[in-house]
Formats: structure tokens, sequence, C-alpha cells
């Protein structure tokens, strides 16, 4: 069981209210090192700078999506393994597919709840302390 | 609620007015056959930003209506709904709707019902989806898209580390080829950090300002390919030498823990003060981190923080006049340097007010934005065609006189398009484009902003402004007026020049009330209007409305402060330039024109005021749009920034004052309000004399 306080999460949203939101449920769940970005390239530089547990990702936002992030980092030999979380304001098959085929790790539509935000983060690191 | 949250909620309401104004812009774009898909796009983000909060904050009319409003642009998106002018229409309707549910949200001012419900079912029928009681609607349950789905299981990322070994060669400067960029190049791939070798430096006096005889020793952590690396070495290896060594230790098995980032990272900047060939420190020398954790351009802040922070620069602002007239005893030669420290401090809290106040300035565009959509219903209300035109929306303001600018500005492009602007058959008439245009502009000028909204329609019709003035006993028949008097008559309380309350512009909000506000806020409006040619209105507003540079005048006993934006001249009239006419009126003969002469003892009954014009003073004022008037007072103090402290939130509004403020010296002050005071002095019955001299 990771500590969630040892894990490094960075959560990615043009929205600094939505990034404040996630933030403050990551901080529910314990975690301590929690990083922002505001765009995909901003998360990619933040990637390249230390490494993550996990990533949050917005799908839509104003400055390149959470898609192109998601494939830009799965097409990078280290990144690649770093596991990704979208939240996306859709649920439609069509959403859903291409961040599959992209490689998502989990999913969670908006609006986010501190719940199914929890399940998602513990499905994929594991049950936290 | 907890106060994180509330936070929280906070900064979702300032995002929504900014989402809100894109999503204006983007349809305003729509209509005018703009770039389509960018603007659908950007107007489905911003729906959908707003929809995905407004869930998350639990503000569910709001997301009822976006999530409907997303669902109709994601038709648009795909193409399979078609963007025709009903289209548009349901768009601006649902921007409009959209920007009074957020209202709704965070002030409580509950959306009309109506519009919200009208709007509602529109965009719904139009989205597709199910017709039925608008509130009952169901949100169709999120189905787990993860269900079923096998994910790879995640792993932690793994860095390589490199050393890089980068001599420049002696051609490299003169090239053009900066050796920093090629840190800053390495430094986009990961951690660096460097170390500078200055030990081939030579003495001064042989030192080759155009050789590089530094090398630098970069540590790369990278979770970049080692092709990427050696593609940045590549672009200068014939201008030096670059060597690259792996030393990743063997792959661990475990993923590792996050690591904090090696802390000798250094800098762009560090490395470049440090490549400066004199300023090189010792060889080897470690350069410091100066790396931030987190890039920051822009932060946050409460209005009331600021405000505060406004309050107390503006109470400090008038602390070097207090300190300058306690030391105006002293003598200046002895005490040379307490007088030059005065002068800095002066100088140093103006710069903080200036600082201060830029922190609170926001673009006109905030407010401009709205006015598309205003214009086009204008449009359809008044069955007119109008072209708007905006420039400098740039241009930043305080905060607060952004926010109270849209009611008045609203009121007089109204008004532009209900008077100004012609039908367009008796535009066509008279020879002109069908469409009218309409111009609103700002620009800083000084320490004040100018904002201009002018039309190309009929101008004002002073003989039916007259003859409404004279019907309301505003004037006595048979009064001579100037045009620029009969056009102040607009702004006479209770006046009206629509035959009947139209929809558009006969609101109960008068041409009174916009000038009201606009002196409230310390600002000026005019107009200009040429028959035929249309009608420009002119406001003039000072960047901050806490501080105000004044003219500090006596009368009797008393103080009255003049914006010293607004004066002319000053001066001691001889007897000979004064020219009594019969009853109370005193003009001035002044550079070939005369002027009318207020004065403030009489009008403000103030004991012990000079009633002689050749004793006193008399200030020369240009009220905006208004005639030139002589103010006379008993004697001119100085000038001084004061801090403007409303009388009406502390007292009652006061006809002819705008504020009132405590001087340097501790005593009260009254601010003259002169757009006021020169429409008083306008509705005066007028000498003959008078108008026709100059």
């Amino acid at each position: 069981m990771p500590a969630a306080r040892s894990l490094r999460v960075l959560v990615v949203d043009d929205q600094p209210s939505m990034r404040g939101l996630v933030r403050s449920y990551l901080r529910k769940m314990g975690f301590e090192s929690i990083d922002e970005a505001p765009s995909g390239s901003d998360a990619l530089k933040e990637l390249g700078l230390r490494p993550y547990n996990l990533v949050i990702s917005d799908f839509n936002m104003d400055n390149g999506s959470g898609l192109d992030l998601l494939k830009n980092m799965r097409m990078h030999p280290v990144l690649k393994r770093v596991p990704v979380i979208m939240v996306t304001g859709n649920a439609d098959g069509e959403t859903v597919t291409s961040v599959v085929k992209a490689g998502v790790n989990g999913y969670v539509v908006k609006p986010v709840s501190l719940e199914a935000l929890k399940q998602r983060v513990v499905h994929i690191l594991g049950q936290l302390t | 609620m907890a106060t994180e949250e509330e936070d929280l909620q906070r900064i979702f309401f300032l995002e929504c007015e900014e989402l809100v104004a894109s999503a204006e812009q983007s349809v305003e774009t729509l209509r005018a056959g703009g770039t389509q898909d960018d603007a659908i796009n950007a107007l489905f983000r911003a729906v959908h930003s707003i929809k995905g909060g407004a869930g998350a904050f639990g503000l569910d009319r709001l997301a009822k209506f976006a999530h409907a409003f997303e669902s109709f642009m994601d038709l648009l998106r795909k193409g399979r709904a078609t963007l025709d002018a009903a289209a548009i229409d349901l768009l601006f309707d649902g921007v409009d709707v959209l920007r009074m549910l957020v209202d709704e949200a965070q002030n409580g001012t509950q959306a009309p019902p109506q519009r919200y419900d009208a709007a509602f079912s529109a965009l719904r029928k139009a989205a597709g989806l199910e017709t039925g009681p608008a509130d009952s609607a169901p949100e169709p349950a999120a189905p787990d898209p993860t269900a079923g789905i096998e994910f790879e299981a995640p792993a932690a990322a793994a860095l390589r580390q490199y050393r890089i070994v980068l001599a420049p060669g002696p051609r490299m400067l003169a090239a053009g080829v900066d050796p920093l960029r090629v840190i800053a190049n390495l430094k986009a791939l990961g951690s660096v950090s460097v170390e500078i070798d200055a030990s081939d430096l030579p003495a001064l006096e042989a030192l080759d300002p155009a050789v590089c005889h530094l090398r630098w020793t970069i540590a790369l952590e990278t979770s970049a390919p080692r092709d990427d690396v050696d593609e940045i070495a590549g672009m200068i290896d014939d201008l030096a030498d670059v060597a690259i060594e792996d030393l990743t230790p063997p792959e661990p098995e475990a993923p590792p823990e996050p690591v904090v980032p090696t802390a000798e990272a250094a800098t762009a900047e560090a490395a470049t003060a440090a490549a400066a060939p004199v300023a090189a420190p010792a060889a080897g020398a470690p350069v410091p981190d100066t790396r931030r954790e987190k890039p920051v351009a822009t932060v946050r802040v409460d209005v009331p923080k600021l405000e505060r922070l406004g309050n107390m620069v503006g109470e400090l602002i008038i602390t070097p006049a207090f300190l300058a007239r306690q030391a105006s005893d002293l003598d200046t030669e002895k005490h040379r340097r307490l007088f030059r420290a005065l002068d800095e401090m002066s100088q140093h809290i103006r710069d903080l007010a200036d600082a201060a106040t830029s922190i609170r300035a926001q673009p006109l565009k905030v407010v401009f934005s709205r006015f598309g959509a205003l214009v086009r219903d204008l449009e359809k209300s008044t069955g007119k065609r109008i072209r708007l035109e905006v420039s400098g929306e740039g241009t930043e303001i305080d905060k607060t006189v952004v926010e109270r600018l849209s009611e008045p500005l609203t009121h007089l492009i109204r008004n532009s398009v209900d008077h100004g602007i012609e039908s367009a058959e008796k535009r066509l008439a008279a020879g002109k484009d069908p469409v009218g245009l309409l111009k609103l502009s700002a620009e800083q000028r000084g320490t004040h902003v100018a904002i201009e909204l002018s039309d190309d329609g009929a101008g004002v019709n002073r003989p039916r402004v007259l003859a409404k003035a004279i019907e309301r006993g505003l004037v006595s028949p048979g009064a001579n007026l100037s045009d620029q008097e009969i056009d102040d008559l607009l702004f006479v309380p209770g006046f009206s020049t629509a035959e009947a309350v139209t929809s558009v512009s006969g609101r109960g909000v008068g041409m009174d009330a916009v000038r009201a506000t606009i002196a409230e806020m310390g600002g000026q409006v005019g107009l200009v209007s040429r028959t035929g040619l249309g009608t420009t209105f002119s406001l003039h507003l000072p960047l901050s409305l806490a501080i105000l540079d004044a003219m500090v005048t006596l009368v009797g006993l008393h103080s009255y402060l003049i914006p010293t934006s607004a004066i002319i001249e000053s001066l001691r009239p001889a007897a000979s330039a004064l020219v009594r006419m019969d009853g109370q009126n005193t003009l001035l003969a002044w550079r070939g024109s005369m002027l009318r002469i207020l004065s403030l003892g009489a009008e403000f009954s103030v004991p012990g005021a000079m009633d002689d014009p050749t004793r006193g003073i008399l200030v020369i004022v240009k009220p905006a749009g208004g005639e030139l008037i002589a103010l006379q007072v008993d004697d001119l103090i100085g000038q001084e920034p004061v801090v403007v402290k409303s009388l009406e939130r502390n007292y009652r509004k006061v006809r002819g004052i705008s504020g009132a403020t405590i001087l340097g010296d501790g005593r009260p002050a009254l601010i003259l309000d002169l757009p006021a005071l020169g429409a008083v002095m306008a509705r005066r019955p007028r000498a003959e004399a008078g108008t026709n001299a100059g």
C-alpha cells in the first residue's frame, strides 16, 4: 500500500478553480506533493522536470487537449508508463474510445466528486495509506 | 461550506466572467461570418468549462443550462446542426442567459424566468434533447466508461543522466551562436546543473571580447531520448566541442520514489550573469539553484484585500503634503536634507500609488464585449441597421470603474441607436450608408481614460430639445441658448426627448443619471453634436477613484477643491475685465469671449466669502462637454493629491459637490462637481450681451 504523501501528482486543467478543486480532493486523500499545470504543453515540461506517480488531466482545454497530452506521453519512452486519469465533461462513446485507445488509465466524468476521483485513484495506485 | 471551497468558487466566478465574455466574442465572430470552426470550438469550450465548474460547485440551474447549450454546440461542432441566423440568435440568447445565471449563482439576483425558460427549452430542442418540463429533466447518468476495460499497469518514470562538456570554439560567438542558448535547449529536456570553467580566462587586457573563453560542464537529468540530446549537440558541432557521456546507473528494478530534482540546477539567468568574463566565478564553483518551484504568471487576490491596500496607499499619499506643510516654516537651506528626503518620499509614495492603482486595473474589454449583443438586440427591436466598431478595449481602468461603467454606457448606446441613428430609409434618403455606424473607443490620456461613443446619425434635434425644455419649464420661453447649452439640456434631470417612452432608452434612467454616475466616479460626460452628421459622447474618467489631484481654494473659512485636470487658468481679474449685467450676472471678458462667473461663496452660501471678484481669484475651468466657467474663490492655497471620500455615503448628496476629503493639515474640504455646476450655470437665464461677445 503506497503512502499517499510519498507520491507526486500533476493536475492539468486550464481553469484554476478546477485545478484547485482536484487539488483539494487529493489533499483529502492524503497527497501532499501536488503540482499544477495550466495546459498540456506546460504539463509536459513539468513531467520532464521530476518524476510523477500520477497525472490527472482535463480532457477539454483551451490550449491543447488532454488527449494530445496523453498521446504525447504515451509516445514518450519514459512518460508512457506514468498513469493518467482523464477528467471529461462527456461520457459519450467517442470521447471514451479516444482516450482509452490512447492509453488512459482511468476516467472521471464531470462534475468531479471526491468519491469518484478517489475510486479511480485507488484503482490505479492501490489502496492508499 | 468549507472556506477552501468558497475560495475556489469565487475563483470559478471570476473565470465565468472571462468565459462568458469570450463566449460572447465567439458568437460575435460567428455573426460577422468569421472563421467558423475556431469560434464554434472556442464557444463550445467556454460553455463546457462553465458547465463543469457549475456541476462541481453544485450550481444546478447553471449546470443544466450550460449542459443544454453545450449539447447544441456539440451538434454545431460536428456539423449536425446548421449555423443559420436563427441558430446565431439562439447562441446570443444562450450567452445572455448564461451571464444572468452566473450572476444569479453569484449574487442571488434571479434570472428572468421567462427568458431562462425560453432559452433553455429552445436550446434543448435545438440540441435534440427530449423536450420535457425544464427543471425536472434528469441529467443522464454517466456510464462507467472504465467498466470492462483493462488498463495498462502503471509504472513510474525513469530518468537518464548525462554529463555534457561544452567548449565553444573561437568562432562560436562570431557566428552569432550563444552558448547559453545551448544550455537553455538542454534545460528544456530535463533538469540541468551547470558548472563553469573559467580557467582559460585571460587577463583583462588580453581579453578578446569576440571569443568565448569559458567552458561549461552540464549535468543533465532527463527522461528524453538520447537522440534529443545528440540533436542539440549536433546543431553546434562545427562551432564547439561537445562531449556527451551517459552516466545513468543500471536500471533499478523497483519503480523509484519520486525524487526532488538536483539542488544544483542552474537557470539560464544565473549562467548569463556568470558568463560575463569579468564577473566569472572561480573555476568549478557551483552555480546556486535559483529555479522556482513553479512559474507564476498571475495571482488572484480578493477584491477587499486590494481595496484595503488602495485605501492605505490613499491615506499615505496625503502624508507628504501634510509633512510639507509642517515643514513650511523651516529654513530650506538649513534643513536641505530634510527637504530632499521629503521630496524623495513624496515621489516614492506617488510611484507606490501608481503601482497600487495598476493592480486594480482591468481592461475595458470586460464591459465593451457586452455591447455587441446589446446592439444586436437594438437592431431587432428598432428595425435599424447598425455596425458597432470597438477600439481601445485593452485600455485599463480601475476595476470599480469598469463595473460601474456598464450601465451608463448601455444607456448611451441605447440613446444613440434610438435618437441618433436614423432608419435605413431615412439614411438612404440623406445619402448615407443604410447601416448606421456606432464607434466605441477608449484611450488613456495621462491620468485619465477617455471613452468616446460616436454615431453617424442625425445629431441632436435642437429645436425639439429646446421646445421640450420650454414645455417642461426648464428654460424660459424666448431664451436665447447656444447649441452647446441646448445639448446640455439633455443631461438635465427629468428631461427626455422621446415623444413616447420607447422600449429602448425610455427606461426611467435618463441622461442625467448617466452624468451623475460618471460624476460620482470623479469623471465628466460631454457631448458634441453636428446636425446631420452625428453625435459624440465623451466620457472622461480618472484611472483611479481613490486619489484626485486637486487645487485647494479658500472661500470664507472653507476649503473647496477643484480637480486640477479641469483647470485652464486662474487669475485675479482687473475691474475692466468684468462686465456687470442687470440682475445677478457678472461676466468675465477672457481671451475674446465672455465667461459666466460662478461665485462659490454665493452658490454655497459661505459666510465671510468675498463678494467683489476683483479682490478674489477666478479659476477658469472646463467641465467635460460644458462651457468654460469662471469660479470665484477668495484665494488659492495650492495643489494637493487628496483621497476622495463619498459625501453621499457619509452624509447625503449635495448638488455641486462630488465628494469630500481631509486635507494635509487635517481640515475637511469639499470637492466640486464641475459638470453639475456647469449645468446649474447653463440653466440660468443669460443676458444677451454675453452670448454674442467674442
